[in-house]
């Protein structure tokens, strides 16, 4: 049988956590308030769009941490990525060019649409008509291209 | 002249119950995150649920009860979009305030301690703008007529010829700049009455709102001055306003189906001021300020979305007009040093720093112009204290965690409970939940230590006085203070063995008789022979790295040589073909096969 992991017998993670545990306790609150919100007067997909916001905030977060400001060591983001703090496969994409701003991976997923083509919150304000408010259905973007 | 009650209403008259228009541009919009890019400014707050669709604007405008009216499209024209806090004028007697005036010449005042900026003035201020207004009239004639006196001089030193061309020309310009002038003053004039007769309308339409008096009142003060800004309307002066009160003169002028001549409609703004009753701005105004502001930042509200610093820009644009001072780089150390000052963490997402009340009424946050340039200089400061703080962390010493755990230990195990029972008891304690002993070592810890408090205490004493004599004397010596024990001492399980009353006496005992910390001669040959060792490694480091170099140096010499030997006799191997094809020559094979 193998051990049983709890809390107190896991590992302890890298050095540094300590100054961003209370970030992500934030994040976690508002993630299991998101969860708990009652689905009253919306719409069917619309109950996972602050869930969505969330994990995409708090994956940047962490992104911006390690890549942006140089804050945490690498042992502690490859620690928080196997952990699931930040989504590895969003960060991929963060990192390439005219993907800096995506705000989630279902987003890109042409095989997933009617016409093959990428979610509407892709299209840059430019090509939108003037005034035209875009929301998403997937997870509920306004439009995360990159020149936005 | 048509009847007054065509003419729009100066204002809304839902807006008449807002007794103080729009006051301060911070709006409490909780849910601003910076990096949410997808997830733009529009998005609401976590919490609320009903506010997914709700606000498509850019910028989250106060809503007032106005927000439902059908509204003029203000936002569109390029006046407002470029119009800007330009100077302002301090109030004498009234300190904090002062008096703003816009760049297209409309004026509130502003409040520099509570920030508060209001196009109506307050009662209590109205004298002062009073007078400063006065003072300012008193200038502007002065400049006319030196700037007449001027023209003046030039025409008569024109010759006569060009006078006399010009003249009709003067003449009939001065005759249309009259007519203009009468026009307006007469158009003046009957806005005013329309105004006049709309503000009463709208206060009898609305006379049970609360802050009907006030109304009244602001109409009644208007009453004399009226007179007073068309017969000054007529001069054409400059600054012909009566009061300081903002009104929307223009886009009036516009509704009422252009009236007023091309010639006028130009002017300039200061020109149209006058008394449109106490017109109170409304949303509109809000919006449009808010959407030049984003203009200035140019930011789209998904980049930003720090919407609720707005305000603070705002501010700003005048607060560094009138004091003219910190320059760029002096800004950034402020805005630094408020940083530091606030204790941020820099490890704190940008939102945080947002919601941060304290930052945003900081003077220091103002200094910068936008949000953007404030982002900048936060993550540069981020990166810059992360790495201090992670090179101080490498330098300090590394606290053992068996240390407080000890300690914890000696005052909490007793040989009555088992460890699970121990662990359940304490389970809350931050010691028993430090990450970084783990449990399999706290219980180990806590086992061996109930074993040995059941052993006799001469057993234990001894143990100590082992331990003591252990150490070496540079850590422990006669100076050691009995709170400064070295940390080898402390997160040993020998040391808690005993309680701490019979503890003390055999350490200072111990402590006493020890010889006195190693002396500097003691401590430098130490150092001596520690530089001795280093010195040789050193030399034989360089030695093997001369060697290498040699080493190096003769393969090259002999790849050289092997390759001019390779030359060398590849040319004499071209020598003796030549030498061959030479002796041959061109007489022929008999020839050759005679002299063979």
């Amino acid at each position: 049988m193998p051990a049983v992991r709890t809390a107190k017998n896991r590992k302890p993670p890298p050095d540094g956590f300590e100054d961003i545990e209370d970030t992500l306790l934030e994040f976690q609150n508002k993630l299991k308030d998101a969860e708990n919100a009652s689905h009253e007067g919306k719409k069917k997909h619309e109950m996972l769009w602050p869930v969505f916001r969330i994990t995409h905030q708090r994956s940047r977060y962490i992104y911006d941490l390690y890549y942006e400001k140089e804050a945490i060591s690498k042992q502690l983001y490859e620690w928080l990525l196997k952990n699931g703090y930040a989504d590895a496969n969003l960060i991929a994409k963060w990192k390439k060019q005219g993907y800096e701003k995506l705000c989630c991976l279902r987003c890109i997923q042409t095989k997933e649409t009617n016409f093959n083509s990428t979610c509407i919150c892709r299209v840059p304000r430019e090509q939108l008509k003037e005034d035209q408010e875009i929301q998403c259905v997937s997870c509920g973007c306004r439009g995360c291209a990159s020149n936005d | 002249m048509e009847s007054p009650n065509k003419r729009l209403k100066p204002s809304p008259p839902e807006n008449m119950a807002k007794e103080d228009d729009f006051v301060p541009l911070n709006f409490d919009d909780e849910d601003n995150t910076t990096e949410q890019y997808g997830y733009g400014a529009t998005s609401p707050s976590p919490g609320s649920a009903t506010g997914q669709g709700m606000s498509n604007s850019p910028f989250n405008a106060p809503r007032g009860p106005q927000a439902t009216q059908p509204r003029r499209d203000h936002r569109n024209d390029p006046r407002h979009a470029k119009d800007r806090p330009k100077s302002a004028h301090p109030l004498p007697g009234h300190e904090p305030w002062v008096l703003v005036k816009t760049k297209y010449g409309r004026y509130f005042v502003h409040n520099k301690d509570t920030r508060e900026s209001l196009w109506r003035t307050p009662a209590h201020l109205k004298d002062a703008v009073r007078e400063h207004e006065q003072g300012q009239t008193l200038e502007a004639e002065k400049l006319e007529n030196a700037k007449w006196a001027e023209e003046q001089l030039k025409a008569m030193r024109q010759p006569e010829k060009a006078v006399a061309g010009r003249e009709d020309e003067g003449r009939n310009a001065q005759d249309s700049h009259n007519r203009a002038r009468r026009r307006r003053s007469e158009s003046l004039q009957r806005e005013d009455e329309e105004a006049l007769m709309a503000e009463m309308a709208a206060e009898a339409e609305h006379a049970e709102e609360k802050d009907a008096k006030d109304a009244v009142k602001g109409v009644e003060g208007l009453q004399p001055k009226t007179v007073e800004g068309g017969a000054e309307a007529g001069y054409g002066s400059d600054s012909s306003y009566g009061e300081v009160e903002v009104t929307d003169s223009e886009f009036e002028d516009d509704d009422e189906g252009g009236k007023e001549t091309a010639a006028t409609a130009h002017m300039d703004g200061a020109d149209q001021k006058h008394e449109g009753g106490p017109v109170e701005f409304g949303e509109d105004d809000i919006a449009w300020q808010l959407a030049a502001m984003e203009e200035d930042q140019d930011l789209g509200p998904n980049q930003d979305g720090g919407d609720d610093d707005d305000a603070a820009d705002y501010e700003e644009e005048y607060d560094e007009a009138d004091e003219d001072g910190a320059s760029d780089e002096e800004a950034v150390l402020l805005f630094r040093e408020m940083l530091d000052e606030h204790k941020i963490s820099p490890f704190a997402p940008w939102d945080k720093l947002l919601n941060n009340e304290d930052i945003l009424y900081d003077d220091r946050y103002t200094l910068l112009p936008n949000t953007r340039t404030r982002k900048a200089v936060w993550e540069e400061w981020v990166k810059e204290t992360a790495a201090r703080l992670k090179e101080e962390r490498a330098k300090a010493e590394q606290l053992d965690p068996r240390i407080p755990y000890l300690a914890f230990l000696a005052e909490k195990a007793t040989p009555k409970l088992y460890w699970p029972e121990f662990k359940r008891k304490y389970r809350k304690e931050a010691v028993m939940n430090e990450r970084k002993l783990g449990d399999k070592e706290r219980e180990k810890l806590y086992r061996d230590h109930i074993a040995r408090l059941k052993l006799p205490e001469s057993a234990r004493k001894a143990d100590l006085v082992n331990l003591l004599s252990s150490l070496p004397p540079r850590t422990l010596n006669r100076d050691t203070g009995l709170d400064v024990l070295p940390n080898q001492l402390l997160s040993h399980l020998h040391f808690i063995s005993l309680p701490a009353a019979a503890r003390v006496p055999i350490i200072s005992k111990h402590i006493s008789s020890l010889p006195p910390a190693p002396t500097n001669a003691e401590a430098g040959e130490i150092d001596a022979e520690a530089e001795k060792k280093r010195d040789d490694e050193r030399k034989r480091r360089e030695k093997a790295l001369a060697e290498r170099e040699k080493k190096v140096e003769e393969d090259r010499r002999k790849a050289e040589k092997e390759g001019r030997w390779a030359k060398r006799e590849a040319r004499e191997a071209e020598r003796e073909v030549r030498e061959a094809t030479l002796g041959v020559g061109n007489r022929g094979l008999r020839e050759q096969l005679r002299s063979g």
